[in-house]
């Protein structure tokens, strides 16, 4: 198994009480699988891919990717973890917005030492031909674009994406999605998709189905379509 | 307004930014209030110290005594008083000068104590007596005779108690003033000098001047604005008032600057709440009303604060002032349009600023406003066009950042500027002197002792090297400078040019700071009034000597004596290597070469203090601007640095990208400092050099601006160190729960 979850337990603070994020949360990815994470608002959806992508820490129980647990991790091993298996995909693309394109992919090459070639990684996503221009200069789709790249061009061994279409209208969502399973074939990339909107669902190998932190549904889609013909 | 609630609950989330704003203002008013009302209350103690001790016009030396003055106060309506006076050695380096006690001009003021009445009673100045530790009370010894000290006096002739005309600096610790009585004089072994000291009420001192010229021969005329020891107190005070509004008003530039930035970050953020009120029905000036409440706060509390600071500072700074012009304190009172000028001058600077920031977001649609965009479709030119393809990541990143907001790049720059000029103005104080001790004064002046004579004498049987000088002025642009007639192959007097080759003592030289204020080139011809006889004479200038005190012109001996109607060997004064057998009713002044030393070396001291403090002040505007600035960095780059972390930035990595991202800025604010600091204080001596007899060579060696940088660069140091907490506490989620700005 690439990715294990067992008894992982999240809490948090509500006024004097804990509440659950996520109850004892337990699955297996294999590598180069799609997961799409799906739940109404506060199921734990976010909290389940911070939790993977290190970024918060679990309460109890362990997540192991690969042979690694890392939620015995140190904060520097799990920056380093960060830093050099996992890429993050954000509804709001959060690129920097006084730097261009090139540049803004830049940022994660510059720390990764598995880069792959900055030129390489924008045409793939169909953005080497706007390199130069600021994000402020870019539609939605472009941004998210770029964002992927960003992304993906530390070579990640996981992608996380986090309502990676919420912002944005059908088509260029479904080039999003297109993109993502593109990027999931060309570099066997495992991909997290954390959405709101089911028929993504019908694109991955995996749907896991949270509702009030705990997993309702954890099934194989052995109906799976390409991203191409997914409607909603 | 129930909007106003939440002011401090603003204020005290961004309590660093605020608070070093408040402090800045503070600083501010602190200086104007204390620094006016101090030179307002010296200035005022000066006039009634002068009026009280009637003030002397001019103090003469003539070659024969005056018969009758009677007779002559009579003619010319005027007060003439003789007044003996001597130097006397109190111990192996300090010297006493002994003035017998006069009653028509220049008579003392009692600071401290009582009045003389017998002969064995002695008044001394204060400043001396506190330095060398003499007590009212105690004795002294005077020329094998002990006197009484029975109180401290001030003289309105020696207010700047020098030695030689030629310091530039008091030294209490070798030489100081006392006052005996008539009789006492009488009874002293040695006779001293004397001279008349003239008061004219109504004018007509030149008529006198004619007269004695005619009637008598005049060795020395000095009217009373050309004498160091009584107009340094002007020009300390003309400069330090220049001070007393330039200080505050470049901090108050910076602070409204740096408020204004603070602000309209501030504004930015909170687009979209300005839009929902405008929404509501709130109108515009409602709005400005409630952002002007936070500009209020930093104006009153920093104006509060620094006045009254201002105005607890305002004594010790008084007397600070009179220890170094010993002017008594007669009247210790505020002139209250300086405290009002404290409290409303930060609000003359900050408000407009303030306003000109508000109505640019006012301007705006609601709509707009609440979208929370106003600007984010622009994309600066410089942003746009800078060519970054070929540099590294960090630095195309810390480029983009510095790019970003020129005003808050130029806030930064003014700020380290700024405070840059205020930390190196002790080391150019420093380096200056050691420069003027050392490559002016001791390789110019080789003499070890000079001595200038009571009488011009045509043949010298004492030893040395004979001069003379006289005393001359340029009508409307110098009003006293001395030319020498020196000897052609003189041992004692070496004059270079500005490449350091000597220069030929054949030729007419020119010092450099009487060259500059007359505004002469080599080869220039001027006319030059003789102070005595106001005979006027047409001299060529052949050659600028590099020499930085003294308003001189050298010339050669038979040349000047010649110009002047002498005989070709005649002179007033000797240069020698050792001491000479000089009889001493023959002298009148005697001066070596360690006295000029001293004083030199003095002149750091009493300035310990007020270096110290500007370089205080001078470190705190550094670490404020810089902590204010990076603060509003690491404010705008929140979501940035949430998402480095969650790239996989380490702690190190991103306070590279971040903090170290000004300090070219800084290095270029350092930089900009040092030709700003040179010219500013090079206009500010200039506007005062006329009135006195020497000017600064301002240099700075590379070890001062390096020891400057250094300290400059501990305090970014410093500041990295309070941001790297802020840094440290932005969360990941940041990046996760926020929609961009």
């Amino acid at each position: 198994m690439f990715i294990q979850l067992n008894n992982v337990n999240k809490e948090f603070k509500s006024g004097k009480n804990l509440v659950f994020s996520l109850k004892n949360i337990s699955f297996n990815v294999n590598k180069g699988q799609i997961i799409t994470i799906l739940g109404p608002s506060g199921s734990g959806k976010s909290t389940l891919l911070n939790l993977i992508g290190g970024i918060d820490r679990v309460d109890s129980g362990d997540i192991l990717i690969g042979d690694v647990n890392i939620s015995k991790l140190s904060d520097k091993d799990l920056t380093l973890y960060r830093r050099n298996k996992i890429g993050f995909v954000f509804q709001f693309y959060n690129l920097i917005p006084n730097l261009n394109v090139y540049e803004n992919v830049e940022v994660a090459a510059n720390i990764s030492k598995q880069s792959l070639s900055l030129e390489k990684v924008l045409d793939s996503v169909g953005m080497l031909d706007k390199k130069d221009k600021f994000p402020q200069e870019l539609s939605g789709g472009e941004q998210q674009r770029v964002s992927i790249a960003r992304a993906l061009v530390k070579n990640p061994e996981i992608l996380l994406c986090d309502e990676p279409t919420g912002a944005l209208d059908f088509k260029t969502a479904k080039e999003i999605l297109m993109l993502l399973e593109k990027i999931n074939k060309e570099y066997n990339t495992t991909i997290f998709i954390v959405t709101h909107n089911t028929a993504i669902s019908s694109m991955a190998d995996r749907i896991i189905r949270l509702r009030s932190g705990e997993i309702v549904e954890d099934k194989i889609n052995s109906a799976k379509i390409s991203a191409e013909g997914v409607e909603w | 307004m129930v909007l106003n609630k939440r002011i401090f609950r603003v204020l005290l989330k961004q309590k660093a930014i605020y608070l070093g704003s408040i402090v800045l203002v503070m600083l501010s008013s602190l200086l104007y209030s204390n620094l006016n009302i101090a030179m307002k209350n010296v200035e005022k103690n000066k006039d009634l110290f002068l009026e009280k001790t009637n003030v002397e016009d001019a103090k003469i030396i003539l070659q024969r005594p005056i018969d009758d003055i009677k007779k002559l106060e009579d003619e010319f309506n005027i007060s003439i008083e003789k007044r003996r006076q001597f130097d006397a050695k109190i111990s192996e380096n300090t010297t006493l000068r002994v003035f017998e006690k006069t009653s028509k001009v220049d008579f003392p003021y009692i600071v401290e104590g009582s009045d003389i009445k017998n002969s064995n009673e002695i008044l001394l100045e204060p400043n001396f007596a506190k330095t060398n530790r003499y007590n009212i009370g105690d004795k002294i010894r005077v020329l094998d005779k002990d006197f009484t000290i029975v109180g401290f006096f001030a003289m309105p002739d020696y207010i700047y108690p020098l030695k030689s005309e030629g310091d530039i600096m008091v030294n209490y610790k070798i030489f100081g003033t006392a006052i005996i009585s008539n009789k006492a004089m009488d009874e002293m072994p040695t006779k001293g000098n004397s001279f008349y000291l003239l008061k004219s009420p109504s004018g007509g001192l030149e008529e006198v001047k004619e007269y004695l010229g005619k009637n008598n021969f005049i060795i020395f005329w000095q009217e009373i604005n050309d004498n160091p020891r009584f107009n340094f107190v002007n020009a300390k005070l003309m400069g330090s008032a220049k001070m007393a509004v330039a200080l505050p008003a470049m901090i108050l530039l910076l602070t409204s600057l740096l408020v204004a930035v603070v602000l309209w970050r501030m504004i930015k953020t909170e687009f979209t709440q300005i839009g929902t009120l405008y929404a509501l029905g709130y109108t515009k000036n409602e709005i400005a009303m409630h952002y002007l409440s936070f500009v209020n706060i930093i104006a009153l509390t920093g104006g509060i604060l620094g006045t009254i600071l201002g105005l607890l500072l305002v004594k010790p700074l008084s007397e600070y002032f009179t220890f170094y012009f010993n002017i008594p304190l007669i009247d210790n009172s505020f002139d209250y349009k300086y405290i009002l000028g404290s409290l409303l001058i930060p609000y003359v600077f900050i408000i407009p600023s303030m306003l000109i920031v508000l109505y640019k977001a006012l301007k705006h649609s609601p709509v707009k406003l609440m979208r929370g965009k106003i600007e984010t479709l622009k994309i600066g030119f410089i942003e746009k066009n800078i060519k970054l393809n070929r540099l590294r990541f960090p630095s195309k990143f810390k480029i983009r950042e510095i790019t970003k907001s020129i005003p808050r790049l130029f806030v930064l720059i003014f700020g380290i500027t700024l405070a840059s000029m205020f930390l190196m103005l002790g080391f150019l104080y420093r380096n200056s002197i050691d420069y003027l001790l050392n490559q002016s004064l001791n390789d110019v002046f080789k003499y070890e002792y000079n001595y200038v004579l009571k009488s011009y004498e045509a043949s010298n049987i004492y030893g040395g090297e004979e001069y003379n000088f006289s005393v001359f002025k340029v009508n409307g642009k110098v009003e006293s400078f001395a030319v020498f007639g020196i000897k052609p192959n003189s041992q004692f007097i070496n004059l270079v040019d500005k490449n350091g080759n000597p220069i030929s003592k054949e030729n007419i030289i020119i010092t450099k700071p009487l060259a500059k204020t007359l505004k002469v080139k080599e080869g220039d011809t001027i006319v030059i009034t003789n102070k005595y006889n106001n005979d006027d004479y047409t001299i060529k200038i052949d050659k600028i000597a590099e020499v930085y005190t003294g308003n001189n012109i050298y010339m050669p001996l038979s040349k000047l004596n010649n110009l002047l109607g002498f005989d070709s060997g005649s002179f007033i004064g000797i240069f020698a290597k050792e001491k000479l057998n000089i009889p001493e009713e023959k002298i009148l002044k005697f001066e070596t070469k360690n006295d000029i030393n001293e004083a030199f070396k003095a002149i750091i001291n009493p300035l310990r203090v007020s270096l110290g403090l500007v370089s205080f002040i001078a470190f705190f505007i550094a670490l404020i601007v810089i902590y204010v600035v990076t603060g509003l960095s690491i404010e705008e780059n929140k979501t940035n640095i949430s998402m480095f972390k969650i790239l996989g930035y380490t702690h190190k990595e991103i306070n590279d990208l971040i903090l170290n991202t000004f300090t070219i800025p800084i290095i270029i604010g350092f930089v900009l400092s040092i030709p700003l600091l040179i010219k500013s204080m090079d206009e500010l001596l200039n506007s005062f050099a006329q009135n006195v007899d020497f000017a600064f060579p301002l240099k700075l060696n590379a070890v001062s601006i390096i020891l400057g940088f250094l300290i400059l660069y501990i305090t970014f140091e410093i500041s990295k160190y309070f941001s790297k907490k802020n840094i440290f506490k932005i969360p990941m989620s940041e990046a996760l729960k926020t929609q961009r700005e």
